[in-house]
Parts: structure tokens; sequence; C-alpha cells
């Protein structure tokens, strides 16, 4: 049996160093390790390169403390609840270096890093200013001769995703009900080098084997209790976004980012 | 039944659906959402309709997936991954999508990346999702938003996300304009609305047709099923300028 990989949230996070490539999980309102990125935040990390599909609290809340240099997503925002406070002044006073990406950029690059390749050919994106902006380079099929963009691999040193339960070896409870990319946590884990999974519940071996598991135990490097260390995103299933806490939030950060995010990282008390 | 505005254009969305359509609608899009939906109960009973990565979901309140997104994919057929959705995309499987970028041009070229300001500095958006992808990849796209000023519909784009060609249709609350190979042309007149104030709204010029016809609204049938069953809480109401902040709190007080 392989030795326990428990820790806590404040041990977990020494693994992210200062200008670390940090994937996170979690789509949009959904499934985001807020519990994870206030240890870090509070650990004082620095210059992190965050890596983040569609971002919303997670990028906002990083921004807002300071932790962060560089943004690659493909969206950060609240959806109709509004823009990102802490994120759009950053970025609009050049503190931080946002690369913003396509869907399908975004996707491949990981696609890549899982196949362990430096690039996926795809067909996204074509015609868009995003392509000189991210320094894409055009390949050519050497079958067809069609051109198409080369989208580089993206390869966390480390990404952090939150899931209902995982065992105390690694083993991540895949999720009970398939929502809105339910398995876009899968894909940024295991394009990254080391993965730490925040948990609701740890849980023996024996029912990750009934459900079936999202991420295998020799995929993680350390596995964290944190129950509800979603809020206030969601945890479809579990529970629900507390768009109150939200909105709170959205309006604190209008006045003082660091302290309406310092308050969110405190939990849901 | 008088429509509003957000009723005019999902009626006009839905219209645009055609038999054989795969159609997909994205997330904080509830006009979109809605629109899909009317068009498969009233119009185009073979469409298919994915909602973000779930396909086929039974009839269901907008609000839902803004609020219980397990619960919209549990009434699915079945749900695409995240790859499997772009995949599906990129080889050209998906017709139709309703997209509300920040800009679209006297070209057809959106923009949901960032606008100029009025001091001349760019404000970033939130972003564009796979509006880069979609703009060169999906079969046609109808672009919407409960407006029409300039702002919205300029000469070009402050920046490109999506290049130019895939725009058929743009559906504003004033007017639908008809991409027709070269330019933009007046399809038809919202109930009540002058085609000086539509020409006046686009940055572009307008191709205005001798006659040109009212916007067909939207019948009592559809207006009774968006109201009662697609969108009781009035979800559309988030996507205009006056219905936002009484549809937000409906939004809180469900969650």
């Amino acid at each position: 049996m392989a030795a326990s990989k428990l820790t806590s949230l404040d041990d977990a996070a020494t693994l992210v160093g200062d200008g670390a490539l940090l994937g996170i999980g979690g789509v949009l309102l959904r499934r985001k390790p807020i519990a994870f990125l206030a240890a870090l935040a509070a650990a004082g990390r620095r210059d992190l390169r965050v890596a983040s599909f569609l971002a919303s609290l997670d990028v906002d809340l990083l921004v807002a403390r300071g932790a962060v240099a560089e943004v690659h997503a493909g969206y950060v925002g609240f959806e109709q609840l509004g823009f990102a406070p802490a994120f759009g002044r950053a970025a609009a006073a050049g503190e931080i270096r946002v690369l913003e990406y396509s869907e399908l950029l975004f996707v491949s690059g990981l696609r890549a890093s899982l196949a362990g390749l430096p690039f996926l050919p795809t067909r996204g994106a074509r015609g868009s200013d995003l392509v000189a902006e991210l320094g894409l380079r055009e390949i050519t099929c050497p079958y067809s001769g069609e051109r198409l963009l080369a989208a580089p691999a993206i390869r966390p040193d480390v990404c952090v995703i939150h899931a209902e339960a995982a065992d105390e070896h690694g083993n991540v409870l895949a999720p009970s009900t398939k929502d809105f990319l339910f398995d876009a946590d899968a894909n940024i884990a295991r394009a990254a080098d080391a993965v730490v999974v925040t948990a609701e519940r740890i849980v023996p071996t024996s029912e990750i084997r009934r459900s079936g598991a999202l991420l295998f135990s020799y995929e993680v490097t350390a596995v964290v209790e944190a129950p509800r260390g979603a809020w206030p995103t969601a945890l479809p299933g579990v529970y629900g976004a507390d768009i109150e806490a939200v909105r709170a939030y959205l309006a604190a950060a209008e006045v003082d980012p660091a302290a309406a995010a310092a308050s969110v990282m405190q939990g849901p008390g | 039944m008088t429509p509003t505005v957000g009723e005019q254009i999902t009626w006009s969305l839905a219209r645009c659906c055609r038999p054989g359509d795969v159609l997909v609608v994205g997330v904080a899009t509830p006009i979109a959402a809605a629109a899909g939906q009317l068009a498969r109960e009233l119009l185009v009973p073979n469409l298919t309709l994915i909602e973000a990565a779930a396909v086929d979901v039974a009839p269901h309140d907008v609000a839902t997936p803004m609020v219980r997104p397990e619960v919209v994919a549990a009434e699915a057929v079945g749900v695409y991954t995240q790859a499997e959705i772009l995949d599906a995309i990129q080889r050209g499987r998906v017709t139709l999508q309703f997209i509300s970028p920040a800009q679209v041009d006297g070209a057809g070229t959106i923009n949901t990346s960032r606008v100029r300001t009025s001091d001349g500095t760019m404000r970033r958006l939130p972003g564009g999702l796979a509006h880069a992808d979609i703009a060169c990849l999906i079969g046609r796209l109808v672009a919407y938003r409960a407006g029409h000023e300039r702002r919205f519909l300029p000469e070009r784009v402050d920046f490109v996300t999506g290049a130019a060609g895939r725009v058929a249709t743009i559906v504003t609350s004033a007017a639908v304009l008809d991409w027709d190979g070269e330019s933009w042309r007046l399809a038809s007149l919202h109930e009540g609305v002058s085609r000086e104030e539509a020409v006046a709204g686009c940055g572009f010029a307008l191709d205005v047709p001798e006659r040109v016809p009212t916007t067909e609204p939207p019948p009592p049938e559809a207006l009774r099923l968006l109201r009662e069953e697609i969108d009781p809480h009035g979800m559309r109401r988030l996507e205009t300028r006056e219905g936002r902040a009484a549809a937000l709190r409906e939004l809180e007080a469900l969650s």
C-alpha cells in the first residue's frame, strides 16, 4: 500500500514556489479550489503565472492579494454578475500580464501536454488578433499542405483542483454529476508536473472503487481535506454557488480589492 | 400581448434555426438559451440543442443551469467532455451558434476581448471564450444585443477576437440585419422603429432596401411558453440594461 499523501493546506502550499506556473481547476463559478488559493496568498506567494481555462473568483482573489504576475485564460469574469474587479484594475494598470486564449487554443495546449507533445495543431482562432498577441506560429501539414496553428503545450509546474472526495493515496472520486466541463479538472491536472487535490471528504479506497476515479493515486502529489473548499463557488451535486457572497465580494472589491479578497479567503465561517 | 425587447430578440433568434441545425448555446447568455428551446418547441422539432456541453436537455427553465448546473446535465441525453465539444466544433459538426459579442463590424468581424474607451485607452473585457474559434469553424453565427448603437455596430472593431465570414445575421433591439455577402442589409425593423433610427445606430453603411418589412413579433404561443415555462424568472432581462438589476435579485433569491 502506497504511503499517505494527506497533508495540510499550508504544507501543500509549499509545493508552489514564487513565479511558478500554477494550473487552477474548476470552470467559471464551479469547483474553484478557493481554500487552497487562500493558503497560497496567506503564505505570501508572489509572481505566480496562473493558467485557468475559464476563470472567475480564483484569479481575481489571487490578483487582489498581489500574488500574480501573469494570467493565461480564455475568460476571467463573473458571467451575468459582472466583470472581475481586481483583475480588470491590475490589467489596466499594467501590473499583470494577460494572455488571452481562445478555448481551442487553451484546450489544445492542455492536450499537447497530456500527450507529452510540444504542441497540437488546431484550426481554431484563425484570423484572430489573439494569434499574434500570443506569439503563435503556424505549421504546414506535411500531407495536405494545409496551414494550421501550432498551440504550444500548457504544462503547469503545479495544478490544484477541488473534489468531492479522495482517498489518502490520491485517488480522486469522479464527479457525481456530469455538469458542464465535469472532466476539465482531470485535463489540467494531468497536464501538470505536480497535483494538489483538496477534497470535501477523505474516504476509503473502497468508496472510490464503487463510483470510479477522476485521477489515480500515482498522478497526485498531495491530498488535503478541505470541507467547503470551493466556497463560495459551487461544487456541483454537493453545494451550489453562494451568489450572495460572490456579489458581496464584487461590491467590496470595487472599493478595496485586497481587503475584500482577504475577507472571502477566511472561508464560509 | 406586447413583447419586450428581450422577447422580440429571443423570437428573432429562434427564427434563425433551420431543420437539421446543430445549435450550441454558451454560458451566460440566457436569451440564446431561451431562443434555442423556443425554436425546438415551435419551429424546428429536429433541432439538436447543445447547452454548453449538455446535449438535448429536456425542456427546462433557463435559470436552472445558472443555479443548479448538475440538474441540467442530469436531464440531458448526454454530456460532452471538454475536449469532445471542442472537437465537434473543430470538425465542423456544429452548424449554428447565437453569440453576444461586444462589437460586430461592417465586415462581420467580432470583438469580445477589449474596447476603446472615450479617453482612448483599451478596456479589457472578461474574454472571448471560444469566439475566436467559432468565428472560423461554425456554420452560421447570429450576433445579438439588446441595443442598437455604433458602439456595438462600428465600422471596424477595436480588436479582432474572431475573423469575419461566419456571422450571417445580427439581431438588435431595433432590427434584424442580414449579411448579403458584401455588406449588411436591413432585413426587418422591429415594431415602432424607423429606418432612420436603424441607419443611425450603424457605424457602417447599411444597405436599406426600398421596402423593409416589420420583424415578425413572437406569436402568443411563443410568449406564453417563454414567460411560463422556458424563462418564468425572466432571466432574459439579464441581457437588457433596464431589466438587469431586477433579474439579478431574482437570480440571487433562486440560488
